[in-house]
């Protein structure tokens, strides 16, 4: 079995053998080494995350560390069966980044500062090879799917503001979206060996 | 009412599917988001629909490239997990934290490594004697006979400084503002020399937000280090919090 299989498997389908979600668990029950290894698996990915929708490092740290906190604080309310774990990850990460990056737009403080300079490199942690995968298989998408995907996941606009700002109606918002998922599922499985 | 008919039951799960992109990415209204639920826990189709998109979408941040953030980040959360930890202990714990915290903090903000006396009668734990030794670095009555040096850590509210006596091979370490290392984990204090990281000790006593290292390293040459560093060590990871920003040996 090749081990990249594995990797791609496991972002694909919950119930299969989830580090992250082993991590979780342990968290729930307080162990606080549980923690410090989830961050050392998915602090790269969050922090990603935290400066690509916040555009700001001081920002994104600090949102990195409350989605630490919420991960520990309530990391008994998630549920394996319902999605893999590293899908619950980031999307509490989103929300609090997209939380954080409204209450700067209403403060006025949004996109004031210079774009933030990429860190210096750290040793990659988490899963490389499901990561490169999962790469591959967006970059698969015609461009248009994945600037669509990516301006409602990372920009936070809902479809009517994607209507609105594209001039076309909320239908063809809803249903270009819904194709450009159904292609990324494609791509995703396409991508496996 | 209009949101009870745009949820009935006979068209419910078409209904419900045209608006699984919006309920995925948290653009329907709080009331809405209930509905949806409601009949998540009923519908196990839709429910599968829904994880299906929620795990495509978080694909797109896991495909990002990993940047890795400023240790003081888990630093933050340690102290974060440490304090609500004691609260949830008890309140008079609770108590005696915030006590320890304001003393703690005072110390750093108020005194000197070298103020050995004054941090003696701050602190008023058994670390004194240990802090008073490193304190004693800059004292003329032992500098004279021993050659001793130091390299200093900082890390936002964490400084720490290292006393090092070349003749014994004994270092000792002393950080400021370190959270308590997580059960099942431990800091451990490395010497980069030749390219190589050699692991000198864990830490000893952790009170108050002061961190004490000690030990004796008569096999390393410490005098040809080209940094240290603090990394925090659990069975199943190594994260590195602290390098050192002088290297004066």
């Amino acid at each position: 079995m090749a081990e990249n299989e594995t990797a791609l498997d496991r972002a694909l389908q919950p119930g299969r053998s989830d580090p992250e979600a082993d991590l979780l668990a342990r968290m729930a029950a307080n162990d606080e080494a549980a923690l410090v290894a989830l961050y050392a698996r998915a602090a790269g990915a969050i922090h990603a995350c935290c400066l690509r929708i916040l555009d700001d490092p001081e920002e994104a740290k600090d949102v990195t560390s409350e989605t630490f906190w919420r991960l520990w604080s309530r990391a008994s309310s998630y549920r394996p069966e319902h999605c893999s774990a590293m899908a619950w990850i980031m999307t509490v990460t989103r929300r609090l980044a997209l939380d954080r990056r409204r209450s700067l737009t209403r403060r006025g403080r949004a996109h004031d500062r210079l774009r933030c300079e990429p860190p210096p490199r750290e040793p990659a942690h988490g899963d490389p090879i499901a990561r490169r995968e999962i790469a591959a298989a967006l970059n698969r998408l015609p461009p248009g799917d994945r600037q669509l995907l990516e301006t409602a996941y990372f920009g936070g606009l809902s479809g009517a503001q994607i209507a609105a700002r594209d001039a076309i109606p909320l239908g063809t918002v809803k249903s270009r979206m819904r194709a450009a998922l159904a292609r990324l599922r494609i791509s995703l499985h396409r991508g496996k060996p | 009412m209009r949101e009870e008919s745009r949820f009935g039951s006979r068209n419910e799960c078409t209904t419900i599917r045209d608006r699984i992109e919006a309920f995925v990415l948290e653009d329907v209204a709080p009331r809405e988001a209930v509905h949806i639920e409601r009949h998540l826990a009923r519908c196990a189709a839709c429910r599968e629909t829904v994880h299906e998109e929620r795990k495509l979408f978080a694909l797109l941040a896991q495909a990002l490239e990993p940047q890795q953030p400023p240790p003081d980040v888990l630093l933050n959360v340690l102290r974060r997990v440490d304090g609500s930890e004691r609260a949830r202990r008890s309140w008079s714990a609770a108590v005696g934290m915030a006590v320890s915290a304001a003393v703690a903090a005072a110390v750093v903000f108020m005194i000197q490594p070298t103020d050995a006396a004054t941090l003696a009668r701050a602190l008023g734990s058994p670390e004194v004697a240990v802090i008073n030794l490193f304190a004693a670095v800059d004292s003329p009555l032992t500098s004279h006979y021993e050659y001793r040096t130091q390299s200093r850590f900082e890390l936002d509210d964490s400084v720490g400084r290292i006393l090092f006596n070349v003749t014994s091979g004994e270092w000792q370490l002393v950080v400021h503002g370190l959270p308590r290392p997580p059960h099942g984990a431990r800091y451990v204090l490395s010497a980069l020399i030749d390219r190589e990281d050699k692991e000198l000790g864990t830490i000893e006593r952790w009170t108050n937000g002061v961190a004490v290292l000690k030990g004796r390293s008569p096999d390393v040459d410490l005098t040809r280090t080209e940094r240290l560093s603090l990394t925090l060590v659990s069975a199943d990871s190594r994260l590195r919090l602290l390098e050192s920003v002088d290297g004066a040996w």
